[in-house]
């Protein structure tokens, strides 16, 4: 018992490099970004008094529980817009990686307040969002890979930090997986292996087309089939080493179809993005090397620097 | 560039520091982590409550009574779990295309009656018919459409009428009387049964216009 307390321990609050959520922190700042401000094309319908989706209609859902939210009460259009662009603007400072602590917390700020002003625009992908900004908010996201490092940490070292920020990242999306097969396999079209046939033919869901012999039965069943032993997988096997690269895989090509052929923006980028928490800072850095090595990048390998890592 | 680890630095800058996490760090964790599972877990449907209340054991059972017991009592507020989930913004539930995904395709619009009996059809913007680029920037309509039109959402109807009603006022003369919301829908089949297409269409609520209320919300 105390060896597996002990070897728990080490796999949740264990050493390691902070780069893998340095690079996931810059992937999110940018989706924050395109995610808050998706909004302004669609300010007037849903954040102003004169829209659909009044200040009172949000309120509604408060159910007497206090929240962070910025904008509660406040029906002035133009302090909305103002709490919009601060959101995209900590979101472009977290991507940068500058003073990224503050930034990265203001911008969970934000984007809450946002969430809780227009909770009934949101897609699970938004959800998710908000819970990786968190992740990142209160990691070492801005040890690498950022203009904090450039310009108040250069010629100091980068010390291994305890990897449970990261650990949480990963905890958050097996969470994802696991909950969504749980939920599915009390549906009867998922069980029947015909799920993906309906998916597939809504039409204020479609974006780019599909062949036909997609929706052939056997291929429905595989599609359905496959998708929740890809989702589970996630949620359990992608925890083992030897195992991570054969469930990411076809876990990439799931995301990558419906990213193809559904719109659901951002999504697809918003949970694939946190794959990158499920490896360690020399695998990334393994990568980067190898991508330097090759002709088109290799201009961009700035001599000297690759060897102090 | 990246640099990884303080043991790769010049040995004069390699400083000995004390590692670990506080203890109050670990607890938080343990307690986020679980606040986190049980929002997470699936909420109980009509069978569920059925099936957790039959005598006997079966696994069908047990997820049905985890189902309730976790709504009964972690998800309530006396629990106070809730305070922490919803009040600093990780609420969540992961329901994408479950239990089942949408059978039906569904858009919206509105017939507008204006006062000297003419009538007018008002669009809400339809993701199908955008280009791509508008597409992605526009989708929130969609997910409004989701969270407006079906009847648990009826709360919010005698203000989406208004919302119709303005855009249908272009004469200062002749205003909007009477609006009726309308679903177009069509069913998907199970397979391999192709979908015909052909939208039917049903008016679900009709309101006659207050033009005082109309006119404050007028930008």
């Amino acid at each position: 018992m105390k060896k597996w307390l002990a070897d728990a321990n080490e796999a949740i609050f264990g050493y390691g490099s902070p780069l893998p959520l340095c690079v996931f922190r810059i992937i999110i700042g940018f989706l924050s970004f395109l995610s808050i401000g998706i909004n302004l094309a669609i300010f007037n319908d849903f954040f102003t008094e004169h829209g659909l989706y009044p200040v009172w209609m949000s309120e509604r859902y408060t159910e007497g529980i206090p929240r962070i939210d910025l904008l509660a009460g406040v029906t002035d259009s133009r302090v909305t817009i103002v709490v919009l662009i601060l959101g995209m603007l900590a979101a472009v400072l977290t991507m940068l990686g500058l003073f990224t602590r503050v930034s990265s917390i203001a911008l969970f700020v934000l984007m809450t307040t946002i969430h809780h002003r227009s909770g009934d625009l949101l897609m699970a992908g938004d959800w998710l969002l908000r819970l990786w900004v968190f992740s990142v908010a209160i990691g070492p996201s801005g040890a690498m890979v950022s203009l904090d490092r450039k310009f108040f940490g250069k010629g100091k070292a980068v010390e291994e930090v305890s990897l449970w920020p990261q650990r949480l990242v990963q905890f958050q999306l097996a969470v994802v997986y696991f909950m969504t097969v749980w939920l599915k396999w009390s549906g009867d079209s998922w069980r029947d292996g015909s799920a993906t046939y309906y998916a597939g033919h809504l039409k204020e869901f479609t974006r780019f087309p599909v062949p036909d012999f997609i929706y052939s039965l056997p291929l429905v069943k595989i599609a359905t089939y496959g998708t929740l032993l890809v989702e589970l997988a996630m949620a359990s096997l992608v925890f083992s080493k030897p195992l991570r690269k054969w469930v990411m895989i076809p876990a990439l090509i799931m995301h990558g179809y419906i990213e193809y052929s559904m719109n659901i923006p951002l999504f697809q980028w918003v949970i694939v993005s946190a794959f990158v928490c499920h490896f360690g800072g020399e695998e990334i850095l393994g990568w980067w090397k190898k991508l330097l090595g090759k002709p088109p990048f290799r201009r961009f390998a700035v001599s000297g620097e690759l060897e102090h890592a | 560039m990246f640099y990884t680890r303080d043991v790769s630095e010049p040995a004069d800058q390699v400083v000995e520091k004390k590692r670990g996490v506080h203890w109050a760090i670990k607890v938080w964790l343990l307690f986020h982590c679980f606040a986190v599972f049980t929002r997470t877990i699936p909420l109980p449907q009509p069978a569920d409550h059925d099936r957790a209340a039959q005598p006997g054991f079966s696994p069908q059972k047990l997820d049905s009574q985890l189902k309730v017991a976790n709504l009964n009592t972690f998800r309530q507020k006396e629990w106070l779990i809730p305070y922490y989930t919803e009040g600093l913004g990780f609420w969540q539930y992961w329901d994408m295309f479950a239990p089942d995904p949408a059978k039906e395709d569904i858009w919206m619009d509105a017939e507008v009656e204006l006062a000297d009996g003419t009538k007018t059809i008002v669009a809400y913007p339809r993701i199908y018919e955008m280009p791509l680029y508008e597409k992605f920037f526009k989708e929130r309509y969609r997910k409004y459409r989701e969270r407006v039109s079906g009847d648990n959402y009826s709360w919010k109807w005698p203000h989406t009428v208004n919302w119709f009603a303005i855009r249908a006022w272009q004469d200062e003369e002749n205003p909007p009387v009477r609006v009726t919301l309308r679903r177009h829908f069509y069913l998907v089949p199970p397979p391999p049964e192709k979908p015909n297409f052909e939208y039917q269409t049903y008016g679900f609520y009709t309101a006659l216009i207050d033009q005082q209320a109309l006119k404050e919300m007028r930008p």
